[in-house]
């Protein structure tokens, strides 16, 4: 097997460096363990410093369990996660508390993430009491945090209660409380599947904006590649827990070397009136289960390209041109 | 006029809530000729899916107005009773794919069976003719034979969904209205759904009404454009003419949000958020978000502008003296 053969070792100056994750549920039939779903398989991502990971993929195909592993809400089975050169895979209790001050989490569902009982004020002061921070900072960090999120005048805004917010607005309220503990890293679950086009792109905005000022590190989870093409810089492709191509934005779009890249990016639609009489390749069947997956390469039952060794042995991970690492059998 | 399979003139669907009224459909009018399909876009809120359900009569209680024609191959429908439309109308003439219906398909009746429902109750036939049909049906919209006796929890997100667009064809209606057909889905099941609905309409001669949010996604069924803001139509257009020079500002601006994979240039989203429909702004609904506002915008309701072949727009650039 040429499991764990991908062995780059860390940059130091990455913010997030992750090597050979594995996360596996078990299911549990009475006292024993029938199986296993691997959620996530050998993944390796690298993320250098104020630059920001698009994780694109199907649903299924692991990217919020690996959102969820990066913030330690799952536990890996296997693999190293090193962020900021610490290795943080095995931390617990005082340091769980630090790296909670350093990463981030925005969720998928604005509508959701936000108790509605509390107004704008006491969501945002919950994380300064639990990080300790002194009562008479608190309100001037959350003002600031909301004009850095741009829901001004803040007067308008601190004493309302969530229902009386547009989903936008809300979206923006979780980003604050993301923010709001100065962290390095940021982790977004599909922040804007939830929201109006032109909505999405306002908060992707923000996002750009953020990074660019505050130096931040942003993940983005999400299964739009063109939102992915205009507010990444690099982006990691899934599918059935593994990453099958990882690359600079432009590179992955313009030359996607994956025949599952290349499929996604012949299914997606641009606003063009051709398309009417235009019937799209789309490669047939569906992901597999995480369950069983198929034995080889996990895209092989559906690759236009698959060849024998496809069918029986999981392709290696390679670059190609130094830069744009590619996990398929095609260029093994 | 012939050829002309839908013809609505001046709907209006109001609904009375405790804060007043939610004027969701507000004085809408488009045609459809035969063979052609529509495209209804809008942020939510803009009174899309309303007007989708006005056309199929299926509203809620508290309608306070309900007017307007529709006409269907030259007939008014709107002067039927209930009785009659449901007979006649529903599911015959036209049908549709409910928003999120592939998630409603009830969990305990074999698909095969939940597909026959229709035949049953708009075309009186009996149960085993039924099936027969689904069957048939079934294969035609790619799902296997033997998938007819299974219940919707053995079938994926992108079969289920197939099974409620047989269930909208099933009766052979000459319009078929499409809610988000393709909004819970992933990228390539939906490239899959578009390909059917794209075969569909060759094979049967169907008119479409496609519903979304998604403006890159309206262009890959629709021969014209309806751009919903705020219950009202501002533009109606041909998608010829509509993805290369919308007309409308807030079209313009819809545009330049969609981001685009193969094109390369900037995205810019619309400042601002919708208006409510309990209390829109006075003049032109846009004007509060519109870079080319004038007077007149903030205290007239600008006029419907037609232009060639029966599109239109409502805005205050286009009127002339």
């Amino acid at each position: 097997m040429l499991k764990d053969e991908y062995a780059k070792p860390c940059n130091l100056n990455d913010i997030l460096c992750i090597r050979g994750l594995c996360v596996w549920h078990p299911i549990r039939k009475f006292l024993t363990i029938s199986g296993y779903v691997r959620a996530l398989d050998d993944v390796n991502i690298d993320l250098e410093k104020g630059r920001i990971l698009a994780i694109v993929g199907e649903s299924g195909s692991g990217k919020t369990t690996l959102g969820k592993t990066i913030l330690k809400i799952y536990q890996p089975t296997k693999g190293r996660i090193i962020y900021d050169g610490k290795d943080i895979t095995h931390i617990k209790g005082k340091e769980i508390k630090w790296y909670r001050r350093e990463v981030g989490y925005v969720q998928q569902d604005p509508y959701g993430a936000l108790p509605p009982f509390m107004n704008i004020r006491e969501i945002l002061e919950e994380p300064l009491i639990i990080h300790e921070v002194p009562k008479s900072d608190r309100i001037t960090r959350i003002r600031e945090t909301l004009e850095e999120v741009k829901l001004i005048p803040v007067e308008d805004f601190i004493n309302k209660y969530p229902h009386m917010l547009s989903g936008g607005q809300q979206q923006r309220v979780v980003i604050a409380r993301a923010l709001i503990l100065r962290p390095k890293l940021i982790v977004a679950d599909e922040p804007v599947s939830m929201l109006d086009a032109s909505v999405r792109i306002e908060i992707l905005t923000l996002f750009r904006e953020l990074q660019k000022r505050r130096g931040l590190s942003i993940v983005y989870i999400t299964h739009d590649l063109s939102t992915a093409k205009y507010f990444s810089d690099k982006i990691a492709v899934m599918y059935a827990g593994h990453v099958v191509e990882m690359a600079q934005t432009d590179k992955v779009l313009s030359k996607p070397m994956h025949p599952y890249t290349q499929s996604l990016i012949k299914a997606i639609p641009d606003p063009d009136p051709r398309n009417r009489t235009l019937f799209r390749e789309v490669p047939p069947g569906e992901p597999p289960s995480l369950l069983n997956p198929p034995p080889g390469c996990r895209f092989h039952p559906r690759c236009p390209y698959a060849m024998d060794v496809c069918r029986r042995e999981e392709p290696p991970i390679v670059e190609v041109n130094g830069v744009h690492l590619v996990k398929c059998w095609l260029y093994g | 006029m012939v050829g002309e399979i839908l013809s609505v003139r001046d709907l209006y669907l109001y609904y009375r809530v405790r804060a007043g009224l939610v004027k969701a459909v507000d004085g809408v009018s488009i045609n459809l000729y035969n063979d052609e399909s529509l495209a209804i876009i809008g942020e939510s809120g803009s009174g899309k899916s309303s007007l989708a359900r006005a056309f199929l009569r299926l509203l809620p209680k508290n309608v306070h107005r309900f007017e307007g024609s529709i006409c269907i191959n030259g007939e008014d429908v709107m002067r039927l009773s209930d009785e009659e439309f449901n007979s006649r109308v529903r599911w015959n003439k036209i049908s549709m794919v409910p928003q999120a219906s592939m998630n409603a398909l009830n969990p305990v009746i074999k698909i095969g069976e939940q597909l026959a429902e229709p035949l049953i109750i708009h075309r009186n036939m009996s149960k085993s003719e039924a099936v027969d049909k689904a069957k048939e049906m079934l294969k035609f919209v790619g799902i296997p034979q033997e998938f007819t006796d299974r219940y919707p929890f053995e079938l994926s997100g992108g079969m289920r969904q197939r099974v409620v667009i047989a269930m909208a064809l099933i009766t052979q209606p000459s319009i078929v209205i499409l809610d988000e057909p393709t909004s819970a889905l992933d990228v390539l099941t939906q490239a899959n759904i578009m390909n059917l609905l794209k075969k569909i309409k060759t094979d049967r001669k169907i008119s479409y009404i496609f519903i979304t949010h998604d403006i890159a996604l309206s262009s890959e069924i629709s021969d014209k454009i309806a751009v919903m803001y705020a219950g009202q139509i501002v533009e109606y257009s041909y998608a010829e003419k509509f993805y290369r020079e919308p007309q409308h500002p807030y079209s313009q601006l819809l545009l330049s949000s969609v981001p685009t994979l193969r094109e390369e240039r900037t995205v810019k989203f619309i400042p601002g958020e919708p208006p409510s429909l309990l209390n829109p702004p006075p003049g032109c609904r846009f004007h509060p978000r519109c870079p080319y506002a004038m007077d007149v915008c903030r205290r007239e309701e600008p006029p419907i502008i037609h232009m060639e072949r029966g599109s239109y727009v409502r805005c205050w650039l286009y009127a002339k003296g």
